[in-house]
């Protein structure tokens, strides 16, 4: 039986609360996260077992980080590893209270997380993202309107449309997790 | 007070509150949610992402000081700022409980 396995899992910024679930079905089905770079998770074989997976989001300065885990150890959550200022923890659910396998205890505090999200990746990729789709769309229509000089133009142009598509999806996608996350925070809020 | 310090923590949340109160006494984190959940019976527990953000949200906004680290804890205590937020927190309590009983709040009059 193969002692590790890696799968590739294309998670994004509002993603989170749906990777936490399926770390979780991963546990209970013998497979234990062990590392998570880019959108690729490295697991190792283990017994079946209920563990509750937490991701947290902070820009730590290096001095901060140590201080930061010992917290969470204290707390009883073991830490796993971190990819993009999101780190992973996790903690059995067997014999612990259900208000022990949260990382945070009310919604204000949620949404502040989310923020964080927001204003340290969210906005950057709104910024390049928006540069980027003008510059290609700028070249594009230059395109369309003299002509291609080749096939290679053709394929060029249509890398470059599908590319903005793409980013566009993944745009909307991303404004419908924040606005969806931070409804729920706020129900939760008024708890 | 600061205007923008009475927009964010007048009223403060209920963890919020009992975070500061507990630092009237240097504590760490861990420490800080073992208090509360003692002095509330049970019945408000701070999670360890709410603790964080809370605490480091307090220090970047003056109410408490980092004392010391030991052990790879930061120990937090409240400033002089904290004390005031507090102290008006209290009263706006006070008055809360003062109501409930059906009493009119006068400011100033102990109960």
């Amino acid at each position: 039986m193969k002692e590790k396995k890696t799968e590739l899992h294309f998670f994004f910024l509002t993603d989170y609360e749906k990777e936490e679930v399926f770390l979780r079905k991963r546990a209970l089905q013998g497979w234990r996260m062990e590392k998570s770079a880019g959108y690729v998770y490295t697991f190792r074989r283990a017994e079946p077992e209920d563990i509750v997976y937490r991701i947290d989001f902070n820009s730590l300065r290096k001095e901060d980080r140590e201080t930061y885990l010992q917290l969470y150890q204290d707390y009883g959550w073991t830490f796993l590893d971190e990819n993009n200022d999101f780190a992973y923890f996790c903690k059995k659910a067997d014999g612990t209270a259900d208000d022990d396998l949260d990382l945070f205890s009310d919604g204000a505090s949620k949404s502040e997380m989310l923020g964080r999200i927001f204003r340290r990746k969210m906005i950057p990729i709104l910024i390049l993202g928006v540069i980027y789709v003008l510059l290609m769309g700028y070249s594009v229509s230059g395109d369309i309107q003299n002509g291609f000089s080749s096939v290679w133009g053709i394929v060029g142009t249509g890398v470059s449309i599908a590319i903005i598509v793409l980013y566009v999806m993944l745009l909307a996608h991303l404004i419908l997790g924040f606005r969806r996350l931070q409804a729920k925070y706020n129900s939760e809020s008024q708890g | 007070m600061d205007d923008k310090l009475r927009r964010i923590y007048c009223p403060m949340t209920e963890s919020g509150f009992y975070i500061l109160f507990c630092l009237r006494e240097e504590m760490h984190g861990y420490d800080i949610g073992k208090t509360v959940q003692r002095m509330t019976g049970g019945e408000l527990s701070i999670s360890p992402g709410t603790m964080y953000g809370t605490l480091s949200k307090m220090e970047r906004d003056g109410l408490i000081g980092l004392r010391k680290i030991e052990e790879k804890r930061k120990y937090y205590g409240i400033t002089e700022v904290g004390r005031e937020i507090l102290a008006n927190e209290i009263r706006r309590i006070r008055r809360m409980y003062v109501n409930s009983r059906g009493e009119d709040y006068h400011e100033g009059k102990e109960d």
